[in-house]
């Protein structure tokens, strides 16, 4: 864990205000920045400190680490000698901060960037990575995309440094993400590229790298370059299992629809008003009164085995309405199961274009039905006003699957991953909003 | 095997997922529907479930 700032074992004078600042790589630390006036300066092996410039502005904010502080990553114990207050050239409103980390024992270096809030844990590589005019980087583990290109400008610098941190302003830095890993590049000129690799970190591990509270860190907003989407560690086996679920629950719809649907029953009906036994007043052969007519009763069938039941219905009706109430009766138990068709079927031309609506036929699914001998009774039911005949059909078949039932099993597996693909494209769109290089714009 | 054992990060969803696929082919297998009923009679054993007399229909109506 971390350990208070020591006491630095060596220390220059400030040309400027002969302060007296104190460092710790004595054998490489050239550079400094004064916390009193504000000067960055050199102090060379030989010769007079030299000022090379006195900045303008300087942080007012709570410095979330302090200069000599340490902390562990990856068990590795880390100081911070130097801090840097950061804006890009053309947009001074991008300000970042980066602390330099000098590894106890090896003297190697590192640098921690945040910027709103999103940690950055940057090193130096020796690979060369050779972007494409797409601006991709292709590595062995991922595809790098360039998001952000600029020049930085130094605000502000305190401690000690073992390079000219001014001479970066003259650099072209690229960033390439593949969350949560970062490749930067630093160009002098065409012949002179420096690589980064950088990795996301969260608040809570730079808090407890440093033994500081979270409240210390700064206050994370919006997305950060690198950040990782949400479920970035399970996606890959989320979106494959659930997936795979989804195709296997289609497989075995089709399968039962395939080895059920058994047609047991299939037979034409008609139906037909009523005639009254006496001519009216008229001497015309009288309907009965409303729209009901004679009950059907189908021949008896067989239910093959106890599942779902569908009965379908065709009438041939043409501007004419039917509806067919009817009983699916067990001839054992005497159970009986009920349902209604509605159909109606409207046709007609009208300015030059013809029209239709309406559906001839109708289907039912009955669940649960008990193998054994059944009948229907249908109870047919018509346009009293109209005397045709109308004459349908009734297909009765065994073991019926509901699509309902898939539908329902596909909408539970894909509700959660549906919700984190969708935060995971909120998140990833406003990453980009950021961005020059947004592949959304 | 590498890949059945990374699905132990997702146990919990990968337990659910499970549990409604068997659902499902429970329900097809047995001719259940997890959704509604087109079923507009109280099933019973004795017959009695409607009012269903031999002069026609009792209890629908057309719009």
């Amino acid at each position: 864990m971390s350990q208070p700032a020591q006491f630095a074992p060596a220390a220059v004078k400030c040309p400027h205000c002969a302060h007296e600042v104190r460092y710790y790589d004595a054998l490489h630390s050239a550079f400094f920045g004064c916390p009193e006036c504000q000067v960055f300066f050199e102090y060379p092996e030989t010769g007079a400190p030299k000022q090379l410039r006195r900045f303008k502005e300087t942080p007012r904010h709570t410095r979330p680490l302090a200069l000599g502080s340490t902390g562990q990553f990856e068990g590795e114990t880390y100081r911070v000698t130097g801090y840097q207050w950061r804006c890009e050239a053309k947009s001074p409103n991008y300000r970042w901060e980066e602390f330099q980390l000098r590894h106890e024992t090896t003297g190697a270096n590192r640098q921690l960037a945040v910027f709103q809030g999103h940690w950055l844990l940057i090193e130096p590589t020796d690979e060369q990575y050779r972007p494409t005019p797409g601006g991709h980087v292709e590595t062995m583990e991922a595809t790098y995309q360039l998001y952000n290109r600029y020049s930085p400008r130094v605000l502000y610098a305190e401690g000690e440094f073992d390079w000219n941190i001014l001479a970066d302003e003259s650099l072209t830095i690229s960033e390439y993400i593949s969350p949560p890993l970062m490749l930067v590049r630093e160009r002098q000129n065409k012949n002179n590229n420096h690589w980064f690799r950088a990795r996301h970190l969260e608040p809570r591990e730079v808090a407890e790298a440093f033994g500081v509270t979270m409240s210390r860190l700064p206050y994370r907003n919006g997305v950060g370059a690198a950040q990782p989407a949400p479920g970035h560690a399970n996606w890959p086996q989320l979106a494959t299992f659930s997936l795979l679920m989804a195709l296997a629950v289609v497989l075995t719809h089709v399968y039962l629809m395939m080895w059920g649907n058994e047609t047991v029953f299939n037979r034409e009906f008609v139906t037909a008003p009523p005639m009254a036994a006496a001519p009216d007043s008229l001497g015309q052969p009288a309907l009965t009164s409303g729209a009901e007519r004679p009950v059907l009763v189908s021949p008896s069938f067989t239910v093959p085995g106890t599942g779902a039941l569908t009965v379908k219905l065709w009438a041939s009706l043409n501007n004419n309405w039917v509806e067919l109430p009817y009983a699916l009766v067990n001839e054992q138990t005497g159970q009986q199961f009920a349902a209604t068709g509605n159909l109606e079927y409207y046709s007609g031309v009208e300015d030059g274009e013809s029209w239709h609506e309406g559906n001839q036929d109708a289907e039912a699914l009955l669940s649960q039905v008990p193998a054994g001998p059944y009948h229907l009774n249908f109870y047919p039911v018509a346009d009293p006003g109209k005397s045709e005949a109308i004459q349908f059909r009734a297909t009765v078949q065994a073991r019926a699957t509901a699509g309902s039932n898939a539908v329902l099993a596909l909408v539970l597996l894909l509700l959660y991953p549906g919700f984190i693909y969708a935060r995971r494209a909120f998140h990833e769109s406003s990453r980009w909003e950021n961005s020059d290089f947004s592949p959304y714009s | 095997m590498d890949w059945f054992r990374s699905l132990w990060k997702i146990r919990f969803y990968a337990l659910f997922a499970v549990l409604v696929y068997g659902s499902f082919v429970w329900a097809g297998l047995s001719g259940q529907r997890l959704l509604g009923d087109d079923n507009e009679a109280s099933p019973n054993l004795n017959g009695t479930g409607r009012a269903h007399g031999s002069g026609g229909r009792a209890l629908y109506f057309h719009k």
